[in-house]
């Protein structure tokens, strides 16, 4: 073999191994996954349930890119995200809420979806490329603590807003209360400055003021904590958020669960599983919040607080202003 | 999908309630807020009546005649003008809102199990849906019922001399208006999957703003010497919208921060808006505002 043979030959085998090595090197490089989160409106519940999500997800890969975007209570800003997030070609879709759920899955039948704090009617079909967590909690158990909390009330004033989930909720919890011979005085308001007109409407024999999962109302807890306040009533509400306000006892979820549990979810698609697969889950381990300072006021023994949340198998927790979520 | 494409789709579904607010605010010259909630009758209407098994075109047509009686509720509000238009719409909002509740019967109902006018016809069916509703503004604007209506908004007083019973122009101007808005809930809830209780939110301002700019656009393009021209109007109310979609769609693409969208939207509105100002046409008081 001449030495001009051989140079060409070694320059040949240099080139195959190294186009083999680069091939190797780009098959290697693993894709970075992005997730794409919409939040419909600005609020600290919303906010807790994604952080709960985002630090599940980056503890199981750090690498992980996560888009957070608000669409600031507008249908058209929301619109353009999802479309965006379409563009983008995410890997994963996180809408929260139901409505956020319903345009994410009705304009994007490909990329995955998982759906955080939305309840789907019974007689609703969920969309094949949806799985999710929601946050309900049967008005039956709400309306079961309170009745052990206050097995003498006659009546209580339930006040509520219009959104798409606390509707059915609130016939629920009439029907609950009525079969346990409580009256309920429903009072329904459209926006927030209705919540001061409407609480100054609270009837006198009125016992207990109790609110839902409501963003609305809870928005607003603070003049329903003035009104209980001045009326000497516990205020029961249902997320931790309105107790650290000043509300006196509430059966809920702790918000960041919900995020976790998303993630979860999110977790198992990212490890292989088929999105048809995975389910739409309900939320397992419910929680008694209560304010300290406002139960004391009110005279509302904890220790027993404690004996019934032991009896029902809820976990219990102390929540006020200084207390620090998460 | 493109942002250019994105923000032409989402303009033909918005232009109906653009064309709606163009009618109450540039050619009665009304402040008519009413729309945020004939939008979401529209909706809630459409919605409703797939859910009970009604056929998608004729859901259509109770939704335009829900939204067409809106507009003539808020008429008659203002009624000789003894209500404030703007009073008058607030006042008509807060009816409408008990009233779509009871039409829907609960906050939000979905599509997604329901024979639409997108499952039945395809996508294009939206595309039809907004020329036929451009097609209705041409005609009723060419028209005597359209020179009068423009007659009582430039000048009520002359009006009164003309005809005796200028209040049937307020409503029917009002009832095309609303009714608009309705048929626009109606292709947001098909193309959206969904009819909200809420989604009405901040859909007249933005409706508003599109009229403002895009008749602006328009004028400084043509610089046609007509005071009133039906088709460069409509042309107006299209620019508007897209301007206002293109704007947003590309604040979201170039990663503008949610929280900081509506402060750099607004101020591009608003700049566009000082623009209008100083338009050579409102110096000579086109527009009466």
């Amino acid at each position: 073999m001449s030495y001009k043979k051989l140079v060409h030959s070694c320059v040949f085998i240099i080139s195959c191994l190294g186009a083999i090595y680069v091939n190797a090197l780009s098959n290697t490089k693993v894709k970075q996954r992005t997730v794409g989160i919409i939040v419909p409106i600005e609020h600290q519940a919303l906010t807790d349930i994604v952080n709960g999500f985002k630090q599940t997800l980056k503890q199981y890969d750090d690498s992980i890119n996560i888009i957070v975007k608000n669409a600031l209570g507008e249908i058209n800003i929301q619109r353009s995200i999802i479309e965006q997030f379409k563009h983008q070609n995410i890997d994963l879709m996180v809408p929260v809420s139901l409505g956020t759920t319903q345009m994410a899955a009705n304009l994007n039948s490909r990329i995955p979806i998982i759906s955080l704090a939305s309840k789907y009617d019974q007689n609703q079909q969920i969309p094949k490329n949806v799985a999710g967590v929601s946050d309900e909690i049967g008005a039956k158990k709400k309306i079961e603590l309170l009745k052990a909390i206050y097995p003498q009330i006659k009546k209580f004033s339930l006040i509520y807003s219009g959104s798409e989930k606390i509707l059915p909720e609130v016939e629920d919890a009439v029907v609950e209360a009525n079969d346990r011979g409580i009256k309920v005085q429903k009072m329904m308001i459209k926006e927030l400055r209705d919540l001061y007109s409407v609480s100054r409407m609270i009837s006198d024999d009125s016992e207990l003021i109790f609110i839902l999962k409501d963003n609305l109302v809870a928005s607003g807890v603070q003049t329903l904590v003035r009104e209980a306040k001045k009326r000497k009533i516990p205020l029961m509400t249902s997320d931790e958020c309105t107790i650290i306000g000043g509300g006196s006892f509430a059966l809920g979820v702790k918000e960041q669960q919900i995020g976790i549990q998303g993630a979860k979810l999110a977790i198992k698609l990212f490890a292989g599983a088929n999105i048809q697969e995975l389910p739409f889950e309900q939320m397992e381990e419910l929680t008694i919040f209560y304010n300290e300072v406002t139960c004391r006021k009110q005279e509302l023994d904890v220790s027993r607080l404690k004996t019934i949340a032991n009896n029902m198998q809820y976990s219990i927790l102390s929540v006020t202003q200084s207390y620090q979520r998460g | 999908m493109n942002i250019f494409y994105l923000a032409l789709e989402q303009t033909i579904v918005f232009l109906p309630l653009v064309m709606g607010i163009y009618l109450s605010y540039k050619i009665l010259q009304t402040t008519d807020l009413t729309v945020d909630g004939t939008f979401v009758l529209g909706a809630a209407l459409y919605a409703r009546s797939l859910s009970m098994g009604v056929e998608p075109l004729v859901a259509v047509l109770i939704a335009l005649a829900g939204g067409f009686l809106g507009g003539v509720m808020v008429s008659l509000i203002q009624f000789k003008d003894k209500v404030n238009s703007l009073i008058a719409s607030i006042l008509a909002l807060f009816i409408l809102y008990s009233v779509n509740f009871q039409v829907m019967g609960r906050a939000n109902i979905s599509l997604q199990d329901n024979r639409t006018l997108i499952y039945l016809f395809g996508d294009q069916i939206i595309l039809f849906m907004c020329l036929i509703s451009i097609g209705l503004v041409v005609v009723i604007l060419s028209s005597q019922l359209g020179l009068k209506l423009r007659g009582f908004g430039a000048n009520k007083s002359l009006m009164q001399k003309i005809t005796s019973n200028i209040e049937k122009f307020r409503m029917l101007g009002l009832g095309f208006s609303n009714m608009l808005a309705a048929f626009c809930g109606v292709l947001t809830a098909e193309v959206n999957g969904y009819a909200d209780i809420n989604m009405g939110f901040g859909m007249a301002l933005t409706g508003i703003g599109s009229v403002v700019i895009g008749l602006d656009l328009i004028r400084r393009v043509y610089r046609s010497r007509k005071i009133f021209n039906v088709g460069s109007d409509i042309l107006g109310c299209f620019l508007g919208g897209l301007t206002y979609f293109l704007s947003l769609n590309t604040l979201l693409r170039i990663g503008i921060e949610p929280i900081n969208l509506k402060l750099v939207l607004g101020v591009i509105l608003v700049m566009l808006l000082r623009g209008v100002g100083s338009s050579p046409l409102n110096k000579i008081g086109v527009n009466r505002e």
